[in-house]
């Protein structure tokens, strides 16, 4: 039903632990479970789950804190938060840092599995999207400098000629590095060109490596 | 929205209705004296207050009207704070009320306008700055602090004051200057000792809301206070002013036994009976000042081991109060943090029976799959119910507390020691609390700790659901009366908040969506609950301009209390 579906789930609380392992694993969920964030983020190299499943009010480190830290480690899995009642609003703020969803226990476990499948659907998207947004930047990286330019000028909505001006080379050169910058990109029209150019500078803010 | 009716004797709209206490009764025994128009208290005062410095005088006179006690100053004290500040400007005119009056003076212009400003001023000066909710003084001495507060100021005050009436009366050149200095002994120790003989006596009476009964150990007491008197002046041969170290023995005893409140009863007993002797002997018994600074030691000590016992009974209480509650519940308003415990504690097997369950249901359905695993599923559903049970269980056991012992409880007492516990509270939050018990209340059959709960309860709820009002004032009344018809006391608590909601029911009191975020409900059912195993009941009521809470009681058999 779910092929190949890793799920690692945490709560200190055994017997949610046990059922949700029992339940998850029924529908052909692969399930990894653990007691506590800390357990989680020990072993999680070793098998990376696609979702996490977390209990709000954890000892030691919450899930709050959890959501935190794999946002720090720059980790695209998706966070489900799973809480207790009182625990609402630390919820609300884990959505707003990032994590997918959160449930309010007692769930019912069909809200669960597509709350997973959601988070996984959307996390697969982003990723794929972010490999062909790092497709298309490997490709303008292979453009010359001068071609670069010509791009940027381009998009900002410049004629052939202006742009000749601007660079003061002959706006033949200019067609010519143009036909170049379509061809890398596969854009069909300028238009096209101007999307791929923001998506990409979207990109780089959201890539660029921690800091 | 349309009023419930709450109460059976009395209306509770009659009690709303006059905006700030309850509608004026002769069945109240203490009127809120704050909500007192001025010119009817403050002339009062003033009364009082000539009538003191009459009486005083009766027993001893000295020139410049100085006395070895000064108790009116103590009236002083008692009335800026169960009057309220505004009484200040009185304090002016009864100086100079009794100065007319009764002292008859023929001083300069003057001084006749001076001396009531300096004295009449000064402790104005000194009281406003006592109330000043920096030092967090609670007028009815609750804490040892307080009393330390009293003293502090009323040494203070008493000093600064005769130093400036003993210089204005050199000014007027009524005293000569050679003599300044023991009139400022003088002045100071008159005033000193009325402050903390009457004081503390005066705002103990107020606040406790009544003369308590006197046991036999209490007229014991006062029979001891009075041999040693009589030991002290009594024989012409001793040497009184030694002997009458002997009074420490029975204040000691008092202020062990019975804290404060009685050491104040001992002192005032002390005082007149120092007087008496002291006017009687007349020469004979020896330096007047030197008695009276024996008196103001005495005084002190009292206070300060009588402040210490009620003090350590107040901590003793509390901690029993928290100890025999079981664990968290009712911990001064904790009925929410309860509530979200509960939930959480139920909602973990809740969640792990939902996804059991679905196990179940896949197997059943689909007819294939694992059957063993179903069965197993099964099982733990049913400890999961289990469990479920135990947590509903501890909780009921929270509330039932073991066997409660139900006996005969003064009413008094039960106020009494609630707003004790309470009070920082509603210091804190700036709530007003009138006081109202119907004289003659009669005892009610309860388990003391736990109708202190509820009532700490519901006056928590009170002070919760007031916060919202910024703005408006807060306003907290309890009051008791007896319900003849039934048998029955009824506590009502009322406040100024914005009332319950038309659609809350007690009767089906929602867990977890309440009128507050963390779940009054609970905090209601439990003592709903409470109130019930008492054979009595829980009615709530009062309308947009507040919420009633009602909680009736079995009267004891027999006399009221």
């Amino acid at each position: 039903m779910n092929p190949g579906l890793t799920v690692a789930v945490i709560d200190d609380d055994e017997a949610v632990l046990d059922s949700l392992r029992m339940m998850l694993g029924r529908y052909d969920f692969k399930v990894h479970s653990f007691t506590s964030a800390e357990d989680y983020l020990a072993n999680r190299d070793r098998e990376s789950a696609c979702c996490v499943v977390c209990d709000v009010r954890l000892p030691d480190m919450s899930g709050l804190e959890l959501q935190a830290e794999l946002q720090k480690r720059k980790s695209a899995v998706p966070v489900v938060l799973i809480t207790g009642h009182g625990d609402i609003n630390m919820a609300v703020s884990a959505v707003k840092a990032g994590a997918h969803d959160f449930l309010e226990k007692p769930f019912s476990p069909d809200r669960l599995i597509e709350t997973i499948k959601a988070a996984v659907d959307k996390a697969h998207n982003r990723l794929a999207e972010d490999r062909e947004l790092q497709r298309l930047a490997s490709r303008v990286n292979e453009l010359s400098d001068r071609q670069k330019q010509v791009m940027d000028l381009a998009v900002k909505g410049l004629s052939n000629k202006e742009i000749a001006q601007n660079l003061q080379i002959s706006p033949r050169t200019v067609e010519t590095y143009r036909a170049w910058v379509m061809e890398k990109t596969g854009a069909r029209n300028i238009a096209e060109l101007v999307r791929l150019a923001m998506r990409l500078q979207d990109a780089e803010h959201r890539l660029s490596p921690p800091s | 929205m349309e009023r419930q009716e709450t109460g059976g004797g009395l209306g509770v709209d009659e009690m709303k209705s006059s905006g700030v206490a309850f509608a004026e009764s002769p069945a109240n025994r203490r009127l809120d004296m704050q909500s007192q128009p001025l010119w009817i208290v403050g002339p009062a005062y003033v009364v009082a207050y000539v009538a003191m410095v009459w009486l005083s005088l009766a027993f001893a006179s000295t020139p410049f009207g100085i006395v070895p006690w000064g108790p009116e100053t103590g009236l002083s004290f008692m009335a800026f704070f169960v009057l309220g500040k505004r009484i200040w400007p009185f304090m002016v005119v009864a100086v100079a009320a009794a100065d007319l009056i009764v002292r008859g003076h023929d001083f300069p212009l003057a001084a006749q306008i001076f001396a009531p400003i300096i004295i009449g001023g000064g402790y104005a000066i000194a009281l406003t700055t006592l109330a000043n909710p920096m030092w967090r003084f609670d007028p009815a001495l609750h804490t040892f602090r307080d009393v330390q507060l009293l003293e502090v100021t009323a040494i203070v005050s008493s000093i600064l004051i005769a130093l400036g009436y003993a210089a204005l009366l050199v000014v007027t050149g009524i005293l000569p200057r050679a003599e300044a200095g023991p009139a400022v002994f003088e002045f100071a120790t008159a005033d000193l000792i009325g402050i903390s003989v009457i004081a503390p006596f005066l705002l103990l009476l107020h606040a406790a809301g009544g003369v308590p009964r006197p046991t036999l150990e209490n007229l014991m007491q006062a029979a001891s206070i009075l041999a040693a008197l009589v030991l002290a002046f009594g024989f012409a041969s001793l040497p009184h002013f030694r002997l009458f170290n002997v009074v420490f023995f029975p204040i000691i005893w008092i202020a062990l036994r019975h804290g404060l409140q009685g050491t104040t009863w001992g002192l005032l007993f002390t005082q007149i009976g120092l007087i008496a002797a002291l006017s009687t002997l007349g020469d004979q018994a020896g330096n007047l000042a030197a008695f009276q600074g024996l008196m103001l030691v005495l005084a002190f000590t009292g206070l300060a081991i009588g402040g210490l016992v009620t003090e350590r009974r107040r901590v003793e209480q509390q901690l029993r109060l928290n100890q025999e509650s079981g664990a968290e519940i009712f911990r001064l308003g904790s009925a929410g943090e309860l509530a979200t415990a509960i939930a959480h504690e139920i909602n973990q097997p809740l969640t792990a029976i939902a996804n059991y369950t679905r196990l179940i249901q896949q197997y059943l359905e689909d007819g294939k799959g694992d059957r063993t695993m179903a069965i197993e599923a099964a099982s733990k559903v049913a400890a999961q119910v289990g469990r479920t049970d135990a947590v509903v269980k501890s909780f009921r056991d929270l509330v039932k507390r073991g066997r409660p012992q139900i006996k005969p409880e003064s009413v008094h007492e039960v106020f009494r020691e609630t707003l004790g516990l309470i009070s920082p509270t509603l210091q804190r939050e700036g709530v007003d609390v009138t006081v109202s018990i119907e004289r003659g209340i009669r005892r009610v059959m309860i388990d003391k700790l736990q109708i202190e709960q509820v009532l700490i309860n519901l006056i928590s709820n009170a002070v919760e659901a007031m916060a919202a009002n910024t703005s408006g004032e807060k306003h907290l009344s309890l009051r008791a009366q007896n319900m003849a018809a039934t048998g029955e006391v009824e506590i009502t608590v009322s406040d100024s908040g914005p009332g319950f909601p038309s659609d809350f029911d007690i009767r089906r009191p929602a867990l977890f969506a309440s009128v507050k975020e963390e779940g009054l409900g609970v905090g209601l059912s439990f003592s709903r609950t409470i109130a019930e195993s008492h054979g009595g009941e829980l009615i709530i009521g009062g309308g947009v301009d507040g919420a009633v809470v009602s909680l009736r009681l079995r009267a004891a058999p027999g006399a009221s209390s």
